[in-house]
Order: structure tokens, then C-alpha cells, then sequence
């Protein structure tokens, strides 16, 4: 059980509607192949530096989840079926993993 | 004679390492430090050379990676 590092934008218009939904989908991929959600912070919406697709903000989420290694292909590709999920990257990540907020900058 | 006053050119560079992850002992070069970063890059959102950047070869590669890590999420532009 390795831990990870994902950071999320989220389709800005689905993510203030309906937060819940994104961190019940994602969680529940996460549970779906036996990991576990060790913290998950909204860094909220911001405007792109370009824009991606139809999309010219996003909301962005970051999370630090535990997952065997075999897992994670197929988390991915579980995240890219979503709609709401423009774009993500998953990370190894070392340390200790806590409830971050926006950076600085951000 | 032409092949020693190479060797005390070059030298002189390897001495003084301005890099200034290597002095200040900055642990977190990371994508989400955006702070740090843009530092790091010209007015065009370019990334800076390490001429300019005075980093040594092996963190202006982590840098290098991180950036492009931050362009990737939109948190950074890739021009402008």
C-alpha cells in the first residue's frame, strides 16, 4: 500500500453546485480498489492559465490517498471516465499527509 | 600551455556553487509551490537557464520537472 498524491480540477460549475458528488465519486473509486482517503483539502476555484476545452475555471481538489500498487492504472482510468473531473495527475508522494490550503500565489 | 589556463577557467565555476537550494537547504521544490516557481521563470513564462538561475545541473532538473508538472495543471502558463 503505497501513498499518493492527486490533484484534481473539477468542472467549476458541477463542483459548487454539488460537492458532495465529487468527494463521494472519487472516495468511492479510491474504495473501490481497496485504498484508503488519507486527507482531502478543496483549494477552491480559480481561473485558468489557459483554458482547457470549454473550460476557462476550474475548482481545483487535492488528495492523499493509500492504494496497492496494481490499483493504480486502473484508478486512472476509472478518473478519466469522469465528466466532471477536466484534469488530474496522481503522484507518488512521501511524507506526511495532511489537509493542505491553496498555496500561496495560487 | 593552452590546455592549463582551460583547467583554471573552468575551475573558477565549479568553486563558487550559487545554487541557492544547495545553500539554503530548501527541501520543497514542488509543483503546487507556486511561489517559488515563478521565480524561476522569465516575464514570458519561460523556463529560466541556469546561467541565470545560478542552480546547479541536479536541482534545475527538479525544477525543470516541476514546472512542466505545473503546466500541466494550469497552474502555470505555458506562454505569457
Amino acid at each position: 500500500m503505497d501513498t499518493y498524491e492527486a490533484l484534481f480540477i473539477i468542472d467549476s460549475s458541477i463542483a459548487a453546485k454539488d460537492w458532495a458528488k465529487v468527494t463521494n465519486y472519487v472516495s468511492g473509486v479510491v474504495g473501490k480498489y481497496k485504498g484508503e482517503v488519507l486527507a482531502m483539502s478543496r483549494w477552491g476555484e480559480r481561473k485558468l492559465c489557459y483554458s482547457i476545452g470549454p473550460h476557462k475555471r476550474g475548482t481545483y481538489a487535492l488528495m492523499y490517498f493509500k492504494l496497492p500498487r496494481p490499483a493504480v492504472s486502473r484508478l486512472r482510468h476509472d478518473l478519466q471516465l469522469a465528466e466532471m473531473i477536466v484534469r488530474f495527475i496522481v503522484l507518488r508522494f512521501e511524507g506526511e499527509a495532511k489537509e493542505l490550503p491553496p498555496p500561496e500565489g495560487f | 600551455m593552452e590546455e592549463r589556463t582551460d583547467q583554471k577557467k573552468y575551475r573558477k565555476f565549479r568553486q563558487d556553487n550559487r545554487c541557492r537550494f544547495c545553500r539554503e537547504k530548501i527541501g520543497d521544490i514542488d509543483y503546487k509551490n507556486i511561489a517559488l516557481l515563478q521565480k524561476l521563470c522569465t516575464a514570458h513564462g519561460k523556463l529560466m537557464s541556469r546561467k541565470r538561475s545560478g542552480n546547479c545541473a541536479r536541482h534545475q532538473r527538479v525544477v525543470k520537472a516541476q514546472i512542466k508538472l505545473a503546466r500541466f495543471m494550469a497552474i502555470m502558463p505555458y506562454v505569457g
